[in-house]
């Protein structure tokens, strides 16, 4: 079992270990944090994690089913290559409270990862089990296709930091769908 | 805003754009440390041992084999609690019953144990002997007499009434009179993050990390339940996974410390899901009547709305719901004559307390309903019967009359909408649509207060300092509860200093930094939040004024300076101003019925789409109007008007916690539906352009506003489409089907 | 509190899965854990678990003399992307499945042993006349999905056993699946209906097959709508007479979803709909119309 590219310090097949939520072991032995309990029975997402690149739930994985595999977290996303994935994130205002961030970057990760032309349609069905309470979800779709076509070469390439430091311009431009009128 | 700057007012570099929220970079890489993420080494895990029923008395609580459990540091109970009470009043409830529970999920006891597992099997050995009671299962049984009564003080927590006239006679003359009555059920939350942290005692001293929207509160609770100063309680309120309203009423800060106070060790608890949702506090449900008239024009001639609320078993935000419902019972109309009166009442159902909106969702589903089909009774377009009747800024609010803020724009947010696309296309694209699915487009709007209301002394502060480099550090309230306040204070302080906004930095929500500043609650966090930060930063330019120091372009020879002075630091207040004009309201009940000076407004359109065989509804299209004044973070406030309008769409169609004699039925996120990403309309959001002569740089707040329009909206784009008006929510498959079928359309 | 899984096996082989469910121990098969490990957070007691989401081995889809075989203990992801095509009423049923995170881990065979009236995957194997292949140490059995479902929560999987794959005798080449639930992703139906059918030159239908979820104890055929349609013209009188016949074979109950009486009259509702009985666009007019619900 490899957690974000390195094999972890322990064997997931240790007979307490396996029978141990996914989630629990990543937060509790890893100290990765990043995944997080929303519910605890697979509805919200919270805790979506990569396995062998698919989107699942760690709350209802136990550890030894996925002793021989490739597990992926929030932290480990800029490391797979998702670095702009975050960025776009932080530019198009998709997180508020964000705590629901780490597992829809997962899933989104997962879509691109085996679709470079996601339509708006593709991640409404890559994320049907992320909840988020803040956002309405319009901008995580803004922002995975935005870095799709950024990645095709078809918008200027996002420098991938992710401080979200820069203004992101004029009024309202930072939303296609904000607009402005005239007052009275 | 007018501010004493003498040195002239710097440009206006970042109030007006959009920009990220400054805490974005640690969320997307999953660095940011939530409350229930903090781990330190020794520390402790905590259960709550919660009532299995609705109401009972405890004959006997037996903790002795939990407390023999190897591994077991404490299990406490009522008698642990210095002080047994979660606020001055016995209806605010204790820390732990003692006697009798009055809720599924009271709490009884509390088991810290050296990891997890142990606890929880500790509090399964916990003996807690209930003799069950008759439950008070809702109003109904609460007005009962017979009914047990659930307080000292009856089962009555608040009433609130008033009238400008005589109402009835005033409906006899009226052309149209509608008497109806609408049902709202109770909403759950739903904050990602389930309330939890941690909290540690050190010398004297408890520290709590653990979501709170109003660490003051939460603050002055802990001392009192451990009978200390206020300054032995440090609570530090974030990062915290959402809010809205949940965070204002729980008891979870409290638990916490006294689990730290009695191990004196670090002790984490983390509720479940199923925990919070048996527990935890709601949406209050409404059942609220009205009674309206209108003149052959569409006019308003009075109203008459009736309003009664179940609180559950303490009283929480009841009254202070109820009092909101009250000054919005009258929507955003000019009503000649009203009235209100409500109710809110003890039950054994689930605890209701704050949820953004307040009170209001509950009374404007009533008015806006009846704004719809009076419309439609009388032959006038939606659009029309609201604009003939459309408060304008400066005019007399209809029930109390006291005057209202000239920024209010309820009218351009009805005509922006009325112009846009999703509403002048409505006939093209309903005749578009199939005999299956039928089409429909609906509109309503709203209005609501911001802050708490005249003479209630509502006060935010901030504290800023300057140091040697010229960096700023600015301590301020309300604090982030998913908002990123910091990034719009920063906005804020960057232009009211004129420096770099990288030489700014905000903290929030840490009682030992922060000045007491109220909540993060009734739309004020930029308003009075804002202000307060702006007026903190107009006393640094002008003590750099009075020295002729050159803080704009030598901010690190000024802070030097400053330092050297001991001037490096100031803090400033903003009071909520009160209405200039009381209206009715006698002067000594100001507070009673705390009238707004100043409202936000938001017209919302949504189009949606009925499967007239099965009743499932689908809603493609939402758009916003909002009303907010200046946007400080133009796409920080558009992510508002998004979030919360998903969340009234929410309680429109699909959300509703439910009860069966007082037993929560709807206790995970199986059962309890809210809205996916599949279930969220295309979003349109419009700010329009407005200026609050009180608040910073001409905002107002408007995060409550935009949930309240969305189910009278739905209801009315229902009325569209299929010919029928919900009068209950949610309208859910079954609900829909069984209306259609009472009325056939094909 | 959710009690701790005390023993966790994991199975290589499908021997392997044989023998370690043979124990004597109450050890239960665990797959894609999606519906497993949630019951176990409402109280049901799982001391031991038997893992087969890594069984190796056999493809995921295989033809075999004109009949599909499909791995139980595969994902649905994988599972649709195998089916390539084929089986449309299955492939609809995956793509409203609960959402991605759990079609991922999610299993055929998880889906039938929990015996829920309301699975999803269920309708469409129903009508499809799977047989669902089931063995353990020493022993392996064929059991048509009618025989498998017992009842709510009960199906015909005896200690010891588990299910390997399911066989489609005849797969499908047409039909479909749709869901009435109270959102569009992680919702449990409230009804559910596969159909499939082949129309004959003159645009009857023939072999027509319908399976109906949470409308019964079981997912259950319906089969006077059947025989109704069987041989019939695609009228609109035709699909109004096979819709009144689905009361005949249904049994819905109330429950925290939705009320038996909806769910009757969706249940027709919805088979009225797949038939292509809707009625003609009428624009409403709300003034003439308007009927509050105020009562």
């Amino acid at each position: 079992m490899r957690v974000n590219g390195r094999p972890v310090p322990f064997d997931p097949r240790d007979p307490q270990l396996a029978a141990t939520r996914l989630l629990d072991v990543l937060r509790d032995r890893l100290g990765l944090t990043g995944s997080k309990e929303g519910c605890g029975v697979g509805e919200c997402g919270a805790c979506a994690v990569l396995i062998d690149g698919r989107s699942a739930c760690s709350c209802l994985v136990l550890t030894g089913q996925v002793a021989g595999n490739e597990i992926t977290t929030v932290e480990g996303l800029a490391d797979r290559g998702h670095g702009d994935l975050q960025a776009a994130f932080v530019r198009h205002h998709a997180v508020q409270c964000g705590y629901c961030i780490p597992g829809v970057l997962t899933s989104c990760a997962a879509l691109l990862e085996r679709n470079a032309t996601p339509q708006r349609d593709d991640v409404t069905t890559a994320l049907g089990g992320n909840l988020c309470r803040c956002t309405g979800y319009q901008r995580f779709t803004d922002a995975v296709c935005d870095v799709a076509a950024a990645r095709r070469g078809a918008a200027p390439a996002d420098d991938g930091d992710g401080d979200g430091d820069g203004p992101v311009g004029a009024v309202g431009s930072a939303n296609s769908d904000g607009q402005r009128a005239g007052g009275s | 805003m007018t501010t004493p700057d003498t040195a002239g007012t710097p440009p206006r570099n970042w109030v007006g754009r959009s920009r990220p929220a400054v805490e974005g970079a640690e969320i997307v890489t999953g660095e940011l440390v939530y409350v229930t993420d903090r781990r330190v080494p020794g520390m402790l895990h905590a259960v709550v041992v919660r009532s299995t029923v609705p109401h009972a008395e405890i004959r006997r609580l037996d903790t002795s084999a939990a407390t023999a459990l190897p591994g077991v540091v404490a299990v406490l109970t009522a008698a642990d609690v210095p002080v047994n009470a979660l606020g001055p009043r016995e209806v605010d409830g204790p820390v732990l019953c003692k006697t009798v529970v009055r809720q599924v999920g009271d709490a009884i006891a509390l088991v810290a144990a050296e990891d997890a597992a142990t606890a929880a099997a500790a509090a399964a050995m916990v003996t807690v002997d209930l003799e069950p009671l008759p439950v008070v299962d809702g109003p109904d049984a609460a007005l009962d007499p017979a009914s047990p009564q659930l307080h000292s003080v009856g089962n009555i927590a608040g009433r609130i009434a008033f009238a400008s006239g005589d109402v009835e006679a005033a409906l006899a003359g009226a052309d149209l009179v509608l008497r109806r009555t609408v049902h709202t059920p109770a909403q759950e939350h739903l904050a990602l993050e389930t309330p939890g942290g941690m909290a540690i005692w050190a010398d004297g001293k408890v520290t709590i990390w653990c979501g709170s929207q109003n660490p003051g509160l939460h603050q002055r609770k802990v001392a009192r339940a451990l009978d200390i100063e206020t300054s032995a309680v440090r609570m530090i309120a974030g990062p915290v996974g959402g809010a809205f309203g949940a965070r204002n009423d729980d008891p979870v800060p409290v638990h916490l410390a006294v689990l730290a106070h009695a191990t004196g060790r670090p002790v984490h608890l983390h509720l479940t899901r199923e925990e919070v949702m048996t527990a935890g506090t709601k949406r209050h449900p409404f059942t609220t009547s009205i009674d309206i008239g209108f003149d052959r024009s569409g006019q308003i001639v009075a109203s008459q709305v009736i309003a009664v609320a179940d609180t559950g078993p303490v009283i929480t935000s009841g009254p202070n719901v109820l009092k909101t419902s009250a000054e919005m019972s009258t929507g955003p109309y000019r009503f000649p004559m009203a009235s209100f009166s409500g109710t809110v009442v003890y039950s054994n159902n689930s605890n209701n307390g704050a949820f953004r909106g307040y009170g209001v969702p509950q009374v404007a589903f009533a008015v806006e309903n009846a704004l719809t089909e009076a419309a439609a009774e009388l032959g006038i377009d939606p659009v029309e019967i609201r604009l003939r009747n459309v408060l304008r800024g400066g005019d007399p609010h209809s029930l109390y009359r006291h005057r209202t803020t000239d920024s209010l724009q309820v009218e351009t947010t009805l005509r922006t909408a009325a112009a846009h696309p999703l509403w002048t296309d409505r006939q093209g694209w309903q005749a578009a649509g199939d005999g299956l699915w039928r089409r429909g487009t609906g509109l309503a709007c709203a209005m609501k207060g911001v802050g708490m209301g005249s003479g209630t002394g509502d006060v935010a502060r901030a504290r800023l300092e300057i140091d040697a480099t010229g960096a700023v550090t600015i301590w301020a309230g309300p604090n982030h509860t998913g908002q990123s306040i910091q990034t719009t204070y920063e906005q804020i302080a960057a232009d009211a200093l004129g420096l770099p906004i990288d030489a700014i930095e905000v903290r929030v929500g840490d009682t030992d930094f922060v000045p007491e500043s109220g909540p993060t609650a009734a739309s004020r966090s930029t308003y009075a939040g804002g202000g307060a930060v702006t007026r903190a930063c107009a006393e640094l330019r002008e003590t750099c004024a009075r020295l002729g120091l050159p803080l704009a372009t030598d901010p690190a020879g000024t802070g030097e300076k400053l330092v050297e002075l001991g001037s490096a630091a100031v803090e400033a207040e903003f009071f909520l101003p009160s209405t200039e004009d009381i209206g009715l309201i006698p002067a000594d009940q100001l507070a009673t019925y705390g009238p707004h000076r100043v409202y936000g407004a938001c017209t919302q359109v949504v189009r949606v789409e009925v499967n007239i065989r099965t009743g499932e509804l689908r809603v493609p299209d939402l758009l916003s109007v909002v009303d907010c004044g200046t946007a400080i973070n133009p796409a920080a406030t558009i992510g508002q008007a998004e979030g919360g309008a998903l969340q009234g769409l929410g309680l429109a169609v699909m959300e509703e916690h439910r009860l069966v004699d007082g037993v929560p039925v709807t206790t995970n996120l199986e059962n309890y539906l809210a809205p996916t990403i599949a279930d969220a309309p295309h979003m349109q959001t419009v700010l329009i352009s407005g200026h609050e002569d009180t608040g910073p740089y001409g905002a107002k707040g408007m995060s409550e506003v935009v949930v309240v329009p969305a189910p009278p909206a739905l209801a009315a784009a229902v009325l569209d489409a299929v010919g029928v008006l919900p009068d209950r929510l949610p309208v859910t498959p079954e609900r829909m089907l069984t209306w259609l079928e009472e009325q056939p359309c094909g | 509190m959710t009690a701790p899984i005390t023993s966790m096996h994991i199975a290589r082989t499908a021997d392997d899965a044989d023998r370690l469910l043979s124990t004597g121990t109450e050890a239960v098969p665990l797959a894609g854990g999606t519906d497993l490990l949630v019951q176990r957070r409402s109280g049901r007691s799982v001391p031991a678990v038997v893992d087969l989401s890594g069984l190796d081995g056999d493809p995921v889809t295989r033809l075999e003399n004109g009949a599909l075989r499909l791995a139980a203990t595969a994902s649905l992801t994988d599972i649709a992307a195998g089916l390539d095509g084929r089986f449309p009423a299955l492939l609809d049923a995956i793509a409203v499945f609960a959402a991605e995170t759990i079609r991922n881990r999610a299993t055929l065979g998880g889906n039938l042993a929990t015996g829920s009236p309301a699975a999803d995957t269920v309708p469409a194997l129903l009508a499809a006349d799977a047989v669902v292949e089931l063995r353990g140490r020493d022993r392996r059995r064929q059991v048509t999905m009618v025989d498998f479902l017992l009842g709510p929560r009960r199906v015909d999987l005896r200690a010891g056993e588990w299910i390997e794959s399911l066989w489609l005798p005849a797969p499908p080449g047409a039909g479909g699946m749709r869901k009435v639930a109270g959102r569009r992703a992680q919702a449990i139906s409230l009804v559910s209906l596969a159909w499939q059918w082949e129309l004959d030159p003159h645009g009857r239908r023939t072999a027509v097959r319908l399976a109906m979820g949470a409308v019964a104890p079981t997912v259950v055929r319906l089969r006077r709508a059947e025989a109704v349609l069987e041989g019939a013209p695609s009228t609109p009188e035709v699909a109004a007479q096979a819709a009144a016949a689905v009361s005949a074979d249904i049994r819905p109950i109330d429950d925290l979803r939705a009320g038996a009486d909806y769910r009757r009259r969706c249940a027709a509702g919805l088979l009225r709909e797949v038939l292509g009985d809707v009625p003609p666009s009428t624009p409403s007019t709300p003034s003439a119309q308007i009927r509050s619900t105020h009562r």
